[in-house]
């Protein structure tokens, strides 16, 4: 009992670096980070594909430099969707290795094939030490993957063994894809569709045929006011974009301002702007409607009662996929009392353009 | 004769009146086109040099009432910022850029396709013999032309983007320049990356910066781990959309870290995409491991690994840290109070005294 107490009678100024000590302890223990662990990997790889074009019987040609300079008795080519090594093999659609032939060596060489699957090649040579000379190998007589969305990738692997069995040495990865030279008629490519009239259908079959608006006689007392309608939607996977492109409303050298940032309607103060989302002060305008809700209004045009014009400024869009979605523009146009007469015009021309 | 002068000046005064009162709108034009129409967005074609390719363009006049009378042309773009948008050179004066395809290119300079049909334009790119390898792209503008009369005249244009891409050997410099969970309420049209996230990340990203002089589309995988070495998220597909990265261009990549497949049919022609939803994080701390590929057709394959953490706090679970936190330090704190009281009693000062006895 007295040794607890002497215990706690010298732990007790210590209890503050106790605490310092464990918590460091702890620290690591929330900050530790898995280990990736280091796999040599073979240099200089590439890969040419001719022709890449989907379906088609090509020849490949894969170049690799060895980096670990031993005993190697064979080499894996597995053709993957996902180029890492370690995550589950999906073979790319329509691909066909199991008739490729070796025609061609250079570098390190003797290679043969010892067997062919649809998406897996298993080269073997007489086990030998090899070295870091390029090397490059050709394979004719392989199918292209069909599906010209997905890029694909070679997956090679060397061992000392003469069958690709037990430990692997090198590994690396060659990626390509394949593409379209031409538009066959037959397959229906992703479409953007656009349309902008003074109001139109949300699926842009129809407008009112009136390209305009007449806002009507200018003054320092009332803000003029209009509305127009446009439709969107793409089924591509990057998505559109939609920008407004023209000067403010002129006549001649005489411009109205047009506001720089989100700004309320003011009468008497020269002011053009737009936005398009539901106003009340003026009353006029609309949210978008529609049902693909990742086609959205700018940040910049989204403020009720707030208006601006920007040349070439992006007033709308959507980040991937979204079909149909019908904007509402709005019109201000406010005229100063020291305005000069004149007819004030702009064009505005709204350009709809798929993302890259 | 001070008639007829008279006669004339109050002609002269009307005339001049009408001028100077003038309408704040113009009559419109009766030109009429539809509006509506649907094309491709992008087109991607590879062309060695000396060849020449016959493409297509595929319009599309939605309107069942009226023909749509187009004007073709090239325009040059470029990036706006690090997302997918282009940034067009609508003048008609504008700089040609130096990847420009209209030395190249031989379109009609317009078409008219009538009410509810769709016409296939053909269209030719000529690459010189000399050309050298890389990427070349150029946008084509469909503007329907309907600009008269009115305070405000619309106009509506659509423009497909073209990629040509010259095979050979190429400039392929590609690094990262960030990495991590990103905070996004719109899919990546405004965000930003966060280390610390209160609000559950549905997306992370990474940035890569294209200092070659070919517009780049890298593929991989992203993996990602809890601080217990589980891996919550496996990416297969960092770049789905084979988005690109343009010739200078910082460009972003947004990744779901959970998704569901969905398709969506537009014209007969359907398209796969994914959308995010709730990973179902617990709060900690998580590390994302990329391993990218990108090189073109018969040049090296490059890669790129990075690892990257970001923690997930939300709210709750700062205030229950807090919590547990003060709990520790009061039960210190008691612990020590009790030490300090227990020696302080009558029993422990008789047996100190004992030993000073002793001694």
């Amino acid at each position: 009992m007295h040794r607890l107490k002497r215990l706690h009678f010298h732990l007790s100024p210590h209890y503050g670096y106790i605490l310092e000590a464990i918590t460091p302890l702890l620290c690591a223990l929330v900050f530790m980070v898995p280990q990736v662990y280091a796999v040599t990997r073979f240099n200089n790889r590439s890969l040419l594909v001719t022709p890449p074009v989907p379906g088609a019987t090509a020849t490949y040609t894969v170049s690799l430099s060895y980096n670990t300079l031993t005993t190697v008795g064979s080499m894996d080519l597995l053709f993957c969707t996902d180029p890492i090594p370690n995550d589950p093999c999906i073979a790319p659609q329509g691909l066909n290795v199991s008739h490729a032939q070796l025609t061609n060596q250079a570098g390190v060489t003797g290679y043969s094939i010892k067997s062919e699957t649809s998406n897996d090649m298993v080269l073997t040579r007489n086990p030998g030490v090899v070295s870091d000379t390029p090397s490059t190998y050709v394979f004719s007589n392989i199918v292209n993957p069909t599906k010209t969305v997905d890029a694909y990738f070679i997956r090679l692997s060397d061992y000392a063994s003469t069958d690709a069995s037990g430990s692997l040495i090198d590994l690396g990865t060659v990626g390509s894809e394949v593409n379209n030279s031409l538009i066959v008629q037959t397959q229906v490519p992703p479409m953007l569709v656009f349309c902008v009239a003074q109001e139109v259908s949300q699926d842009c079959n129809s407008d009112d045929g009136i390209y305009f608006s007449d806002l009507g006689n200018l003054d320092s007392t009332h803000t003029l006011t209009a509305t127009s309608q446009m439709s969107a939607g793409t089924n591509a996977s990057q998505g559109y974009v939609i920008t407004v492109n023209g000067p403010s409303m002129e006549a001649g050298t005489n411009v109205i301002t047009p506001l720089a940032k989100p700004t309320a309607s003011i009468a008497g103060v020269s002011q053009f702007g737009i936005n398009l989302t539901t106003n009340t002060a003026p009353s006029l305008g609309a949210d978008p409607d529609g049902s693909f809700t990742n086609a959205v209004v700018a940040a910049d045009y989204d403020h009720p009662n707030r208006f601006l014009y920007q040349d070439g400024a992006v007033v709308a869009g959507a980040p991937n996929v979204a079909l149909i979605r019908r904007f509402t523009v709005s019109y201000i146009v406010n005229a100063a009392s020291n305005l000069r007469a004149g007819v004030y015009t702009t064009t505005l021309t709204y350009i709809c353009s798929g993302r890259f | 004769m001070k008639r007829l002068a008279s006669f004339l000046s109050v002609a002269l005064v009307a005339v001049f009146a009408m001028v100077s009162v003038v309408p704040a709108s113009a009559a419109p034009s009766s030109t009429r086109s539809s509006s509506g129409l649907s094309i491709i967005p992008r087109i991607n074609l590879q062309i060695n040099p000396g060849q020449t390719v016959t493409s297509k363009l595929v319009i599309g006049n939605l309107s069942n009432t009226t023909d749509l009378n187009l004007t073709l042309r090239p325009i040059d773009f470029t990036f706006s910022n690090d997302s997918g948008v282009p940034k067009l050179f609508l003048a008609q004066n504008a700089p040609q850029t130096t990847w420009s395809i209209k030395p190249f290119i031989n379109i009609p300079g317009g078409i008219v396709v009538p009410k509810g049909q769709t016409k296939t334009v053909p269209f030719t790119l000529s690459v010189p013999k000399g050309q050298g390898a890389g990427s070349y792209y150029s946008a084509i503008e469909y503007e329907s032309g309907n600009s008269n009369g009115g305070s405000v005249s619309l106009s509506a244009t659509g423009v497909s983007l073209v990629f040509v891409e010259v095979p050979g050997i190429v400039h392929e410099d590609v690094s990262l320049q960030k990495m991590g969970a990103y905070q996004t309420a719109n899919q990546g049209v405004t965000g930003g990356y966060a280390f610390i996230n209160t609000i559950m990340p549905r997306n992370v990203a990474f940035s890569l910066k294209n200092n070659g002089n070919v517009a780049e589309s890298p593929s991989g995988t992203l993996t990602i781990h809890d601080m217990w070495g589980n891996k919550v998220a496996n990416i297969t597909n960092v770049n789905p959309s084979q988005d690109l990265a343009l010739i200078g261009q910082t460009r972003l990549f947004l990744n779901c870290i959970k998704s569901q497949p969905t398709s969506v049919t537009l014209g007969g022609s359907t398209t796969h995409s994914q959308t995010c939803t709730n990973p179902h994080l617990w709060p900690g701390m998580y590390t994302m491991t990329l391993d990218s590929f990108y090189g073109q057709n018969g040049n090296q394959t490059k890669e790129l690994t990075a690892t990257a953490t970001f923690w997930y706090m939300p709210w709750w679970a700062i205030v229950v840290l807090l919590l547990i936190v003060l709990l520790i330090v009061g039960a210190i704190l008691r612990i020590r109070y009790k030490i300090r009281k227990h020696r302080s009693t009558p029993h422990v000062q008789r047996a100190r005294t004992f030993r000073l006895g002793r001694k």
